[in-house]
C-alpha cells in the first residue's frame, strides 16, 4: 500500500510538471504577449520602443528556459504573478474567489453523492420495477437537458412561479437558501449520473459468483447487496467522485454565471475573454493541482476497497 | 399431505420428488430439470452424473432454492429433516443455506468476493449462523484453514482471493461449507477447473471431510472417473431427467441406459489401444422443444437396433430395478410394445 502511495504520488509530480510547462507556453500562443500589455485605441499601434520597453519591464525578452525557470520559482513560492487587467497578484484574486466556490461545489458534490447512491442502489435492487424505470427514463432527460437550462427551469419554477428565494443577492451568497437553486441546478444531473452509473455496476457485479456464494452462505438479499454488491460496486463510483470534486472545485463555470456567483469559474472565464493571462494560466494550474490531489486521494481510496488495485503495476 | 405413504422415508436426509425447474425465456420455458426424484441418505456419497446443459447445476440450485431470474421451480417437494424446503419462507431458508445443507462451486476464484480476505469470507458464515462473538468465529476460522489443509494458515487467512491458486481457493470454500458442519454439501462440479493433481487433493479432502464430519455429499459432475471414485450411488441426468440410478459398482459393471452405456464407452481407458474413442452421436435436445418420446431416442444407437418405434412416441418412466432404476423401453413393456431385454418383467 505504501509503495502504492508513493508511486501515485510520484506520478503526480510528473502530471503538474508538465502542466506548468504547458500553461508557460500558453502564454506566447496567442501572440507577442507584449502587445496585450499596451493599452492603444482601436486601429492604433503601439510603436517598437514601447514594445521593446515592456518586453524588458516583464522579463520577455529573456530565452524561454531562464522564463520558465522563474515562473517556476514563483509558483513554488506561492506567486502566481499579477492580473495584467487587474494589477493585483493572481493569487489574491483565486483566494479573495474560492470560498464562494468552494462551498457551492461541496454542497453539490455531498448532495449529488448522497442522492445518487441512494438513488442507485434502490434502482438496482428493484431492477425493471416502475421505479427503476421511471428512474431512467428521467436520467436520461437530467443528463441530456443543459445546466444553463436547468438553471433558467429552476429560477423559472421555483422563483418566478412559485415565489420562493426571491430576496437572494447571488453576488454575497450567505445563507443556505441562496444556495438551493445554484446546488440543485447541479447536483441534479450528476446525481442521476451517479445513479445509473451505481446502478449498471451493482447489476453486473449481482451476476457474479462470489454474491451465489453470499447468498448460499445464508446471506439474505439486502445484506448481500449491501456487504458483497456495494463494496465492489462502488469503486469505480469513487474515481468518479474524486475527479468530479476537483472539476466543482475549480470553478462551476455555468452555475457561477447564470446566478452570478463571483467564484473561480466566472473569474477563468472573464480572464479569457479579456486576455488576461497570468490569471488563465494561475486558474489552470490550480485546477491541475486539484485534479490530481483529489484523483490521488480517489485512487487511494479505491486501492483501500479493492486489493487488486494496489498490485496494479 | 396425500397420506402416510406421501410422508418421506426416516431413513433418508434429503428427499426430492417431482422437481421441475423451468426456465421463462423469450425463446419459450427451457425445461431446465424436468421432473426428477433423488433420495440422499445420511453421510452418503451421491453421485449426479451427465453432460453439460442436462441440468445438474440448476438441480443443485433448486435444492437451495437459488435459481435465478428467469427460472423458477414450478413443481416438486425438497424434503430435508422432515420439513419441504419449497414451503419455507425465504428467512427459514436462510437459515438452512450455509448452516445446515452448503455448497461449493466450479471456479473457486470467481466465488469468493475479491474484496474481502479468504479468512473474513469464512468467518462471516459463523457470524450469520452462531451468534457467537466475532473473535471467536475467528479463532475457529483458523482452525478449519488447518483443517482443510491451507499451508501457513496465520498468513493464508488474510490472503485475498487473487493472491490463492485455484486449489487453495477451493479449500477456503470448502472451509466456508463446512463451518457450520451441514448435514449436506452439495458439491457442484467442485474439481472442474482444477489441475488434475489438484483435482485428486480436492477429492480427498472432500472425502476426509465426510468422515470426519458426517456430511453427506451431492456430487456433481461430469466426470465418471471422479463418480467412481467418491459416489456411493449415481444418477445419471440426461435432459433435464433422470435416466438411470444404481449404486457405484452397479452402474459400472452393468449400465443398462444406452446413454449410460455410451458414457462410459467414452471414457478412454489407459493400456487399451482401440484405435477411436466411442462416442454418442448427436447433440443434447433443445430443452424448450423437447421430443414427445425418450429424450435420447434421436441419439439412441439401441433403438434402431431393436427396431423400437415407441421410444419417439411415449416418455418412458423411471422403473426399478435391482439396485435402482432405468427409464428406458428397452427394459419395460406398454399396450403395443414388447420390451425387447427382460420381457419376462413385462407384468411385474
Amino acid at each position: 500500500m505504501l509503495a502504492y502511495s508513493l508511486r501515485r504520488v510520484f506520478y503526480l509530480l510528473i502530471t503538474l510538471f508538465f502542466t506548468t510547462l504547458l500553461t508557460f507556453l500558453l502564454i506566447f500562443a496567442s501572440g507577442d504577449p507584449a502587445e496585450f500589455l499596451i493599452p492603444v485605441r482601436p486601429g492604433q499601434q503601439p510603436s517598437q520602443a514601447l514594445i521593446a520597453q515592456v518586453r524588458k519591464q516583464y522579463g520577455l525578452d529573456q530565452p524561454l528556459w531562464v522564463q520558465y525557470a522563474r515562473y517556476m520559482s514563483n509558483i513554488l513560492r506561492g506567486n502566481l504573478g499579477n492580473s495584467w487587467y487587474f494589477h493585483r497578484p493572481v493569487s489574491q484574486l483565486i483566494i479573495e474567489r474560492f470560498p464562494n466556490t468552494a462551498k457551492l461545489a461541496v454542497a453539490i458534490w455531498v448532495v449529488s453523492l448522497i442522492v445518487g447512491i441512494l438513488l442507485g442502489i434502490s434502482m438496482a435492487m428493484n431492477k425493471n420495477s416502475l421505479f427503476d424505470r421511471t428512474g431512467i427514463v428521467l436520467s436520461v432527460i437530467l443528463i441530456s437537458i443543459p445546466e444553463f437550462l436547468i438553471g433558467i427551469l429552476l429560477i423559472f419554477i421555483f422563483v418566478n412561479t412559485l415565489g420562493l428565494f426571491k430576496n437572494v443577492d447571488p453576488t454575497q451568497p450567505k445563507t443556505l437558501d441562496q444556495f438551493v437553486l445554484p446546488v440543485l441546478t447541479v447536483a441534479l444531473p450528476r446525481s442521476v449520473g451517479y445513479a445509473i452509473s451505481l446502478r449498471t455496476t451493482m447489476l453486473n457485479a449481482m451476476g457474479e459468483n462470489y454474491v451465489r456464494t453470499a447468498r448460499a452462505k445464508g446471506l439474505n438479499f439486502n445484506h448481500t447487496v449491501m456487504k458483497h454488491v456495494l463494496p465492489n460496486a462502488l469503486v469505480p463510483i469513487v474515481t468518479m467522485a474524486g475527479i468530479d470534486l476537483a472539476y466543482l472545485l475549480t470553478g462551476v463555470v455555468i452555475v457561477e454565471t447564470v446566478f452570478g456567483i463571483p467564484g473561480i469559474g466566472l473569474a477563468a472565464v472573464q480572464a479569457t475573454t479579456q486576455r488576461d493571462l497570468p490569471v488563465v494560466m494561475g486558474s489552470v494550474f490550480i485546477t491541475a493541482v486539484f485534479i490530481g490531489s483529489l484523483n490521488l486521494v480517489a485512487d487511494l481510496i479505491t486501492a483501500r476497497l479493492d486489493p487488486r488495485i494496489r498490485l496494479e503495476k | 399431505m396425500d397420506g402416510q405413504s406421501k410422508l418421506p422415508a426416516d431413513d433418508l436426509l434429503l428427499e426430492i420428488r417431482g422437481l421441475k425447474t423451468h426456465f421463462f425465456t423469450q425463446d419459450g420455458v427451457v425445461k431446465a430439470v424436468d421432473g426428477i426424484d433423488l433420495r440422499l441418505k445420511p453421510e452418503q456419497v451421491l453421485g449426479l452424473v451427465g453432460e453439460s446443459g442436462c441440468g445438474k447445476s440448476v438441480t443443485s440450485l433448486s435444492i437451495m432454492r437459488l435459481v435465478g431470474h428467469p427460472g423458477r421451480i414450478v413443481e416438486g417437494e425438497i424434503f430435508f429433516e422432515g420439513q419441504d424446503l419449497l414451503k419455507l419462507s425465504e428467512a427459514e431458508m436462510n437459515r438452512i443455506r450455509g448452516n445446515r445443507i452448503s455448497m461449493i462451486f466450479q471456479q473457486p476464484q470467481s466465488c469468493l468476493n475479491p474484496v474481502f480476505s479468504g479468512g473474513r469470507q469464512v468467518t462471516e458464515v459463523m457470524d450469520i449462523h452462531t451468534g457467537q462473538p466475532h473473535d471467536l468465529n475467528q479463532k475457529r476460522t483458523l482452525e478449519l484453514f488447518r483443517l482443510v489443509g491451507i499451508p501457513d494458515p496465520e498468513k493464508k487467512i488474510k490472503a485475498y482471493p487473487h493472491e490463492m491458486s485455484g486449489g487453495q481457493a477451493q479449500r477456503v470454500m470448502i472451509a466456508m461449507a463446512l463451518a457450520m458442519r451441514p448435514k449436506v454439501l452439495i458439491a457442484d462440479e467442485p474439481t472442474t477447473a482444477l489441475d488434475v493433481t489438484i483435482q485428486a487433493q480436492i477429492l480427498d479432502l472432500i472425502r476426509d471431510m465426510r468422515e470426519q464430519l458426517g456430511t453427506a455429499v451431492i456430487l456433481i459432475t461430469h466426470d465418471l472417473g471422479v463418480i467412481a471414485e467418491m459416489a456411493d450411488e449415481v444418477a445419471v441426468m440426461y435432459a433435464g431427467q433422470i435416466v438411470e440410478q444404481a449404486d457405484v459398482e452397479t452402474l459400472f459393471e452393468r449400465p443398462l441406459h444406452p446413454y449410460t452405456q455410451g458414457l462410459l464407452g467414452a471414457i478412454p481407458v489407459m493400456g487399451r489401444c482401440a484405435g477411436t474413442l466411442q462416442v454418442i452421436p448427436g447433440i443434447v435436445p433443445d430443452l424448450v422443444d423437447l421430443p414427445p418420446g425418450c429424450r435420447f431416442a434421436p441419439r439412441c444407437a439401441q433403438r434402431e437396433k431393436y427396431g423400437l418405434a415407441i421410444c419417439d412416441q411415449k416418455m418412458p418412466e423411471m422403473r426399478p430395478v435391482e439396485n435402482g432404476g432405468v427409464r428406458c423401453w428397452l427394459y419395460q413393456s406398454a399396450p403395443g410394445h414388447q420390451a425387447p431385454l427382460w420381457p419376462r418383467r413385462r407384468n411385474r
